[in-house]
């Protein structure tokens, strides 16, 4: 089990930089539209209760349930931020430094140095990003969408697939690199669910214009951060295996 | 485990890296599943409300 525990502890390295990092980048351009979009979220939520026999009053800033505990926002609710980045990004670290030791298990890249590492953090914004994205764009606050299960299952599906995918891709022998093209369109040819009639529905048009723009900025905002997101966590967790070479015995001692 | 590498052919060497690898590659696989789902798709409100811009900004479903 050496070579779990060595696996967690450079997981853990590898998010703490990459969990702090995203944290940093959300600042500039992620954070923002959320709050913005939460404020007309409000203001529409407000405007539709008070003409609307069945309210939903109750919804607070970001769908916080009021009835539940939530944090404060400023300091605590970044600290969170920080705090569920790290976590997520814990959770892709440990599958990557999987993947990785296992490609220079099976020979393929046994010295996984800095331009190997961007390989792999694209592989990971191609898996977790990208080709989810295409289905369910990066949604807002107060966006209408479909049945929440439904988008996590598709979610589930089309990250799993064009995992398998880009698998072939790389190590299935050329004439058979074809057949990646199934599981690379499965979950797209199945479709995401989707909601019908309009994403947002402020009873405000002017509202409803920023609203859009907000989105558009939102869905280039999440993209630049998350590409550099995963070329960082890629790099980190190059690093960190690169620095503990596998021998017959297992890891070698750090 | 006593043997070397000296006295193994490297292929043997490196198969019996892979089946020592096996398994808890797999756990840390497993593992990282378990806590992609904690931090991205718990479904209690409190869990939510803790993670909600960083789940926005991963673009994990929300809501």
């Amino acid at each position: 089990m050496k070579l779990f525990r060595q696996t967690v502890y450079q997981a853990l390295a590898a998010a703490l930089f990459a969990g702090l990092l995203l944290t940093l980048l959300q600042q500039l351009g992620v954070t923002p539209l959320i709050l913005q979009a939460e404020q007309y979220e409000l203001a529409g939520t407000t405007s539709h209760a008070a003409t609307s026999d069945h309210s939903h009053s109750e919804a607070a800033p970001g769908h916080h349930q009021v009835d539940e505990w939530a944090p404060q926002d400023g300091l605590e609710r970044h600290f969170f931020t920080l705090l569920s980045n790290s976590l997520a990004a814990f959770g892709f670290a440990l599958i990557l430094i999987a993947a990785i030791r296992a490609g220079q298990l099976a020979g393929r890249w046994p010295q996984p140095g800095l331009p190997g590492g961007l390989a792999w953090g694209t592989a990971g914004f191609l898996i977790f990003f990208a080709a989810p994205s295409l289905g369910l764009p990066p949604e807002l606050p107060g966006m209408v969408a479909a049945d929440l299960e439904a988008r996590q299952l598709w979610w589930l599906l089309c990250t799993s697939s064009t995992a398998v995918a880009l698998v072939q891709i790389v190590l299935g022998p050329l004439k058979w690199k074809f057949l990646a093209l199934i599981p690379l369109f499965l979950p797209h040819l199945v479709g995401a669910p989707q909601v019908m009639g309009p994403h947002f529905t402020h009873p405000d048009p002017t509202a409803l214009a920023a609203l859009h723009s907000l989105h558009t900025q939102f869905i280039w905002a999440t993209g630049i951060t998350n590409a550099l997101y995963w070329l960082a966590l890629g790099a980190a967790c190059c690093w960190l295996v690169a620095r503990a070479p596998l021998s017959a015995e297992g890891p070698a001692p750090a | 485990m006593h043997t070397t590498t000296e006295s193994s052919p490297i292929e043997s060497s490196r198969a019996r890296a892979k089946s020592q690898a096996l398994r808890p590659l797999l756990a840390a696989l497993l593992l990282g599943s378990v806590v992609i789902y904690a931090a991205g798709f718990l479904p209690t409100a409190v869990a939510h409300n803790a993670a909600h811009d960083s789940r926005h900004s991963h673009v994990f479903p929300c809501h």
